[in-house]
């Protein structure tokens, strides 16, 4: 889903122009819904921190898809891998005491175990079983909540607190803000390091090389002599780890204490992966903007009083936007009627097996950029 | 009542949604498209249905939540196959705007102030004489209301359809090697769009059997992934319509057993009783690993290429 700069502007503008007609329909004008957003995403220091920390989230989230998409895996099970995450982080910070210089990487790292440890169930019902990973992770995404919801009323539950939720973290295992008269928290320094990390793995190493060799094409990596079943695993495990990690940002960086419904727009995560055509910094870039969205469409609640929801509606507007911008050849050529598309694969393409595109590739679109 | 009946009348209610949804969605499959939006239909049929029932009938609201389904799967079908967009970038897509769409307008139409869930009338339960009164499973099969007979109506003729029928099987051959179907001169992305507009319209009942048959109400996200579990009960049940019509069955039942279960207080918590469908479900999987998924599933379908 390649997507090149001024068509994602496009994009984001009809997205933007369609959410403010929504607005309408509870009376507030679309120029000053609009107007409310971007000022609300970025006008201050305040809102800038906040935009920062839903991308830094979001990043993580994007790059746990899109990581395990490179090595052919369709994790979708997001949401339930961050729950995890914050209930590893959450173990670490209250059972262990340590100084703020080993606690905070401890509780990150007991974040993406978690992450993992949620990963690795599918990940073994797909090697062992071959069970379709698309499936088991959404049906663990419901799992992950229930438990999450149980264990913040029974053995998780801060015992002096009315709500379900858990004790306060110790300082020691919170992450300092970084831009002061802001919540932005270092979490935004811990996507960017892992963006980078991912970047150069993927892009400058020999296991990089292999997973992206399963993930455009598994039988010739098979024919290669790589360890198809297990760079899958890798992949499968990387991913939740880095859901995990996103999970432990939020509460470390933002919440810091557990409570129900940390992450309600995870599936925003998949269209990260997506419009950031898989690559490391492309996931970053697609964040931003989410994340801007995001604390943008949360000020237009707060001052002009339209429903909550707005920020959904938004979202899926900008999707479905995305997606009719970025194959905007294809409409005009639906639009004269004429059968034939401009960017039909060549003869060439299909015998390299392009078009023969799983559901699971990205791959398909990239040629319209 | 006893219990069991108890227990079998609320199964099958809560299976009819999961039923219509996974019908639907094995006749998109059958014809090579991915039905990952199931959730989304669901969601819109789940809100039209209530919103236009709060002023007419539940009848015209079930019918109102039907179309609802079906153009929400328009979009899918347009997005998909005639722009040939990844089905599964499509479908999150789709999810995501019906989602927010859902509640956003939830919202506008109670008002800020409002509670946070419309009521809605109920469709009513026909009762078949002499057949509601065969005791245990009498109330059950036979006084339930008009979307489930549908529902059941729908999985027969379908097993007739997709195993027996001429036109059944072009559609098959559609999902299994549209090259080939092409060459034989079945339109394959009429077909196709026609399946998945079905779908959309099987579907957006299962979300108005949930509000109007189940609930009386819409909350924001009723559908609960409901859609989902349809979705693996085509993966379990094989894309075979039987099988998935029992796979239907069982998740179903799990989850009248599950609110059985919590209603009369039992030691578990309710939170772990939730799980139950779902983890019955990833079993599921796991016991009936089925390699018959239709050989083009997912695939998007060039009409000009010759390969």
């Amino acid at each position: 889903m390649r997507i090149s700069p001024p068509r994602a502007v496009v994009a984001a503008v009809l997205a933007l122009l369609t959410s403010a007609l929504a607005a309408l329909t509870v009376g507030v004008s679309p120029w000053s819904t609009l107007a409310t957003i971007v000022s609300g995403a970025v006008g201050t220091t305040y809102a800038l921190g906040s935009t920062m920390n839903s991308a830094a989230v979001l990043t993580m989230l994007g790059l746990s898809f899109a990581f395990g998409l490179r090595g052919h895996v369709i994790n979708i099970g997001m949401q339930g891998q961050f729950l995890l995450g914050t209930v590893g982080s959450l173990l670490v910070a209250t059972s262990v005491s340590l100084p703020t210089a080993l606690h905070l990487p401890a509780c990150l790292l007991g974040g993406a175990v978690g992450g993992a440890l949620w990963a690795l169930i599918p990940a073994l019902m797909k090697m062992q079983r071959g069970a379709n990973e698309l499936v088991t992770t959404l049906m663990m995404n419901f799992i992950g909540v229930a438990l999450v919801a149980y264990l913040l009323r029974g053995p998780l539950k801060d015992a002096n607190a009315d709500l379900p939720e858990s004790v306060v973290l110790p300082h020691s295992a919170r992450l300092p803000i970084i831009m002061p008269g802001s919540r932005a928290s270092a979490g935004i320094v811990v996507a960017v390091g892992c963006v980078l990390l991912i970047g150069f793995l993927l892009r400058y190493t020999r296991w990089g090389f292999k997973l992206s060799s399963v993930g455009m094409n598994p039988e010739a990596a098979r024919y290669a002599g790589f360890n198809v079943r297990s760079i899958k695993l890798q992949a499968f495990l990387v991913s939740g780890a880095l859901s995990g990690i996103a999970g432990a940002m939020v509460l470390q960086g933002e919440k810091y204490r557990l409570q129900e419904g940390l992450i309600d727009n995870w599936y925003i995560g998949i269209v990260v992966g997506l419009i950031g055509g898989g690559s490391a910094l492309g996931c970053l870039v697609a964040a931003v903007g989410f994340g801007a969205l995001q604390t943008g469409a949360f000020e237009a609640q707060l001052n002009l009083g339209v429903p909550a929801a707005i920020v959904d509606l938004m979202q899926g507007a900008v999707i479905v936007m995305f997606l009719l911008v970025a194959r905007a050849p294809d409409i005009r050529a639906v639009m004269k009627r004429h059968q034939r598309s401009r960017e039909r694969p060549t003869r060439a393409a299909v015998s390299r097996g392009d078009a023969d595109v799983v559901s699971t590739s990205t791959r398909e679109g990239e040629r319209s950029s | 009542m006893n219990d069991v009946s108890t227990i079998l009348v609320s199964a099958i209610a809560l299976t009819t949604p999961l039923l219509l949804a996974a019908m639907g969605g094995l006749l998109s499959e059958r014809a090579g498209v991915f039905a990952l939006a199931l959730e989304g239909y669901m969601l819109v049929g789940a809100f039209l249905a209530v919103i236009v029932a709060r002023d007419t009938n539940a009848y015209i609201g079930a019918i109102a939540g039907g179309i609802g389904g079906m153009l929400l799967a328009w979009g899918f079908a347009e997005l998909s196959i005639r722009l040939r967009i990844n089905q599964v970038t499509a479908a999150i897509g789709l999810i995501t705007l019906a989602s927010g769409a859902t509640t956003f307008f939830n919202d506008v139409i109670l008002g800020k102030t409002g509670t946070p869930y419309q009521r809605a009338p109920s469709l009513p339960r026909l009762e078949i004489p002499l057949l509601s009164d065969i005791p245990v499973i009498g109330q059950a099969l036979f006084a339930q209301n008009i979307l489930v007979y549908i529902a059941y109506g729908v999985a027969a003729f379908l097993a007739y359809y997709l195993t027996k029928s001429h036109s059944g099987m072009r559609l098959s051959s559609v999902g299994e090697a549209p090259r080939v179907a092409e060459t034989r001169g079945i339109p394959v992305s009429t077909t196709r769009n026609g399946a998945v507009l079905v779908s959309g319209l099987l579907a957006g009942l299962g979300g108005a059997m949930l509000t109007l048959g189940i609930l009386s109400s819409f909350t924001a996200g009723v559908s609960g992934g409901r859609g989902f579990i349809a979705l693996a009960a085509i993966v379990v049940g094989g894309w075979r319509p039987l099988s998935v019509l029992f796979a239907t069955l069982m998740f179903g039942t799990a989850d009248a057993l599950q609110l059985w279960m919590n209603a009369r207080g039992m030691d578990v918590p309710p939170e772990i009783l939730g799980m139950f469908p779902y983890v019955l479900a990833m079993v599921a999987l796991c016991l009936f690993v089925s390699h018959r998924a239709p050989g083009a599933l997912g695939v998007p379908f060039h009409r000009e290429l010759r390969g």
